[in-house]
């Protein structure tokens, strides 16, 4: 690859009098060097970089603004240049020149960048470089909202809707006024907003519909949710659906889990069930609006249900009147509140009034019946009470975090033979939280969790096996658990498993059973990202190196797609080898050069390398010597010997970056020390020169 | 009353050469308004381009020196024709940018421009017009006086604008009277000349805007609105090219270079 693009040793004589055999004139000259900067857009593009990944705060901001204003200087045009050079002068607060500033928002603003029209409406609102103008503002805002920016027409709806909330000054209201026409267009933006995916937006058309005649509690419900929907995304339904599930399943007895499929039907049934005063639907109801941050409806919600004594709705009230949270503190109340619940035999709420006790909150301080309190709550034979208080030590959830507590806890629950809690024990000593770090006393407890089959620790059972850890190494003993947990369909187990059969460890050799626990491992709705990431890459590997199945690289060019869509940094880095050298699929240089792009922006050490050599050879993208250094940096930075060495080379030639023998000689010498064979040509050849 | 009516009504030559005198008087408004655009941007570019010259073409010209000794050295250790021509060439290059970067037009500074100067200068131009001589020798004498006109407007000279002024005034009384005809017949040459110079000025502004100075400038001028000193930027690159030949120059010649 050097080989052939090394432009060749040439002494900065020669070069230059190459380059000048028309003898340029000096102006001429000039103008080269400073073409051979680079384009606008390339300007803008290490900007950008130096904006986003900034570790070293202040000099990289310089860099940022420096190179944007190379940009400018490069496309008086670069409107987006312009307003990010803006915000910098104005808002950063570093070389902070706000008068400056304001002068490149306005213009670009006028100029009809519709985030310089933003960013000065913020300006004007709140009188950052300019005199605080309200109607400005409105004025600015109004201009951005009707070019599309979603932040713009909230804000706007926000300023039209109720001038006081955003600003915070009581005469914006006088100024702006309060008429109908603007509740009128404020509602307009708040929709507008919405349609964007301002979450806050549909909030604010919920607040107005509650609040402002004509009203309407259905339309703000359905803004509240569409807010909600917003705001949590799929994340959001899926967590919501799954928590309407479970209430639905207890409403049935348990036992029973639905699809998610059903999730409309179970939410029907959830409001029919808290019409009729079910208070585990009317706590789920809570818990949404909870989600979407509506604490005060939330709080309605969750009261409704405590008046019909249910201590979950309890423990909850309490809390909200404790942090004085969508209801006026009232640590009193929230005392009697958390009585209740703790007479229901409410554990956490038992725990909490132990606290209460012995620090006098919302009650007169008592110590002793504090502790006898904790003590009593910590008596319980209960396992699954035991497993939960466990947890709230070892959160910090509730009580003052202490992972030594919740071992002990554990210890207890796991002692009374609960499987989860020894797991959970053994996992302590495997990893020293809570007791000190001790594989004999891990694998013991797991194996006792393990022959009651609980999954997670056969698992780490068979892993402490494999590594000889706490146990003898025993492969088959291993291979045994990981079975026996692998039936179960413990994803993690499934992984472990198929990597046995891939490299036959401990069984037979047998690449198709591996591909089988693969897929088992995609149906299963355990499978976290990462995993998913693991198997594809897997398969991928299986299908490129044709070991045990016949090799079939479309197929594995598809697996490493997957894998690389959903992030994995080793699979772009493959999947775009397989766009170079046309393995599967087409050649394609461009599509190569994203895929390396976004391994190398992770910092994957060769796609940087790789990326700086197609910008040096112009391939699938445009030649770009300074683009090329700044990746050979970067993965010079990282240690990579050939990036070093091709760096050594753009020094040495004074491409992309200024000529300077002696950063040429360092980097040829650092590439030399990792037995770079060119590297250490070039070396000695710099020392001869040195010495001759 | 005939007699009357005759000097009243104008033959129709008289009121085409009157017509055609009031053309020509416009035009010359106007053309000297745009040879004091032209004189401005002259002066502005050679004013850049002496500040160019100063700040950077020197550093140039101090490369191409460095260039040149080690493009000699080389050649003198290789003995190869090949390293011989690159010698000789590079030396070439090397005094042709030490005497651009020392020449006249790297002394040229800025000049205050001021609005009394345009006005004496719009003036002299309207009255010393080469295109408006009556006959050769007084073009001759025009074409002079407006170079004079032109080297003081560059030099901000308002005194030598005004010393011109006074001896167009001294000069003697325009000659002309050789009947209606002739006078039609100089006139519209006038005009003919006026127009032509108009398209000679608009063509010589578009080239110069297109000059490597001019693009220089434009790129400097935007980068300074910008906060940033181009000039002092490529001063920096060049500087650390020079340190760089420098630096392997040093190392081929041992002592000798710093001695």
């Amino acid at each position: 690859m050097n080989e052939s693009n090394s432009p060749g040793y040439l002494v900065p004589s020669t070069k230059s009098a190459l380059r000048n055999a028309d003898r340029a004139s000096l102006a001429a000259r000039g103008l080269a060097d400073l073409r051979s900067r680079g384009t606008a857009e390339s300007m803008f593009r290490r900007a950008m970089m130096f904006r986003h990944d900034s570790p070293n705060g202040r000099k990289h901001r310089h860099e940022c603004i420096k190179l944007l204003q190379y940009t400018l200087a490069l496309d008086p045009g670069h409107l987006t240049a312009q307003t990010l050079l803006g915000i910098e002068y104005s808002e950063r607060g570093i070389e902070m020149n706000e008068a400056r500033g304001i002068v490149l928002l306005q213009d670009a603003a006028e100029r009809g960048n519709t985030h310089a029209q933003f960013s000065l409406a913020y300006s004007f609102l709140h009188g950052k470089g300019v005199p605080q103008d309200i109607l400005k503002a409105v004025e600015w805002f109004r201009k951005s909202s009707e070019n599309g920016f979603g932040i713009a027409q909230y804000e706007l709806g926000c300023l039209l809707y109720d001038p006081n909330f955003k600003s915070g000054q009581n005469d914006y209201g006088k100024q702006i006024g309060s008429t109908k026409d603007n509740l009128r267009e404020a509602a307009k933006w708040y929709q507008k907003a919405e349609e964007q995916g301002e979450e806050w937006a549909a909030y604010r058309l919920a607040h107005m519909y509650r609040h402002v005649s004509p009203r309407s509690p259905q339309k703000a419900e359905i803004w509240a949710r569409k807010g909600n929907e917003l705001r949590h995304g799929d994340d959001f339904r899926s967590h919501s659906r799954r928590n309407a599930s479970d209430v639905f399943s207890r409403m049935l007895g348990g036992g029973v889990c639905p699809s998610i499929d059903k999730s409309t039907e179970i939410e029907a049934r959830i409001s029919m069930a808290a019409e009729q005063g079910d208070p585990d639907a009317l706590i789920a109801i809570g818990h949404l609006y909870e989600r979407g941050e509506c604490i005060s409806t939330a709080v309605g919600w969750y009261d409704r249900a405590a008046k019909r004594g249910n201590s979950d709705a309890l423990v909850k009230l309490a809390w909200f009147y404790f942090d004085g949270k969508g209801v006026l503190r009232d640590r009193a109340y929230a005392f009697e509140l958390f009585r209740c619940a703790a007479d229901q035999g409410d554990f956490r709420a038992q725990l909490q009034l132990a606290w209460m006790y012995e620090n006098g909150i919302g009650v007169g301080s008592n110590k002793q019946i504090g502790r006898d309190l904790t003590r009593k709550t910590e008596e319980t034979t209960n396992t699954d009470r035991l497993r939960e208080l466990a947890s709230m030590y070892s959160r910090g959830c509730g009580v003052e975090r202490s992972e030594k507590k919740a071992a002990q806890l554990y210890r207890k629950a796991a002692e009374l033979g609960d499987s989860f809690a020894q797991y959970i024990l053994g996992n302590s000593y495997e990893q020293g939280e809570g007791v000190a770090k001790n594989y004999k006393m891990a694998a013991s407890w797991y194996r006792k969790a393990a022959e009651q089959n609980e999954s997670s620790a056969q698992y780490s059972l068979a892993i402490l096996y494999l590594d000889g850890k706490g146990v003898a190494k025993d492969v088959d003993e291993a291979v045994r658990w990981c079975k026996k947990s692998a039936e179960q369909n413990d994803v993690n187990a499934l992984f472990l498993l198929a990597q046995l059969y891939e490299s036959g460890t401990g069984v037979p050799q047998d690449v198709s059973h591996a591909i089988e626990m693969y897929s088992k491992i995609q149906e299963s709705s355990w499978a976290t990202g990462e995993m998913l990431k693991d198997v594809f890459r897997a398969l991928a590997l299986i299908y490129q190196s044709g070991e045990g199945v016949p090799q079939d690289l479309v197929e594995a060019a598809s697996w490493y797609r997957k894998a690389a869509d959903e992030g994995d940094v080793e699979a772009q880095w493959n999947l775009g080898l397989m766009y170079c050298n046309g393995e599967g699929i087409p050649k394609d240089f461009f599509e190569a050069s994203e895929l390396f792009r976004k391994a190398a922006e992770h910092g994957h050490v060769s796609a940087q390398w790789f990326l700086g050599v197609m910008y040096q050879n112009g391939e699938g993208v445009a030649k770009d010597f300074i683009e090329a250094a700044s990746w050979f940096r970067e993965a010079a930075d990282q240690n990579d010997a050939d990036a070093q060495y091709a760096l050594g080379l753009l020094y040495e030639t004074g491409q992309g970056v200024p000529m300077d023998m002696e950063e040429a000689a360092e980097w040829y010498g650092k590439a030399a020390g990792h037995d770079h064979a060119d590297a250490q040509t070039a070396f000695s050849r710099m020392r001869h020169m040195r010495l001759d | 009353m005939m007699n009357a009516e005759i000097v009243l009504q104008l033959s129709p030559e008289e009121e085409e050469l009157a017509n055609k005198r009031e053309e020509l008087a416009r035009l010359q408004a106007v053309l000297a308004d745009r040879e004091l655009v032209l004189a401005d941007l002259r002066a502005e570019l050679a004013a850049f381009d002496g500040r160019y010259l100063r700040e950077v073409g020197v550093l140039y010209a101090e490369l191409d020196e460095w260039n040149a000794r080690f493009a000699e050295l080389r050649a003198e250790k290789a003995g190869t024709p090949e390293a011989q021509a690159e010698a000789t060439e590079a030396r070439a290059q090397a005094e042709e940018s030490y005497s651009a970067a020392h020449s006249e037009a790297a002394k040229v500074q800025p000049v205050a421009l001021s609005p009394e100067l345009k006005k004496l200068y719009r003036e002299a131009a309207k009255r010393v017009h080469p295109d408006t001589a009556i006959d050769d020798a007084d073009r001759v004498r025009r074409e002079r006086l407006m170079k004079d006109v032109n080297l003081a407007y560059g030099k901000g000279d308002e005194d030598a604008l005004r010393r011109i002024l006074v001896s167009l005034d001294n000069s003697p009384e325009e000659v002309r009277g050789l009947g209606i005809g002739a006078d039609l017949i100089r006139v519209l040459r006038q005009l003919r000349l006026v127009k032509d110079r108009l398209t000679a000025i608009d063509i010589e502004l578009t080239a110069l805007a297109g000059t490597d100075i001019a693009l220089l400038k434009a790129k400097v001028d935007i980068a300074a609105s910008q906060g940033l000193d181009l000039l002092a930027e490529m001063g920096v690159d060049i500087r650390g090219r020079i340190s760089a030949v420098r630096k392997i120059f040093d190392q081929s010649t041992g002592g000798e270079a710093r001695a």
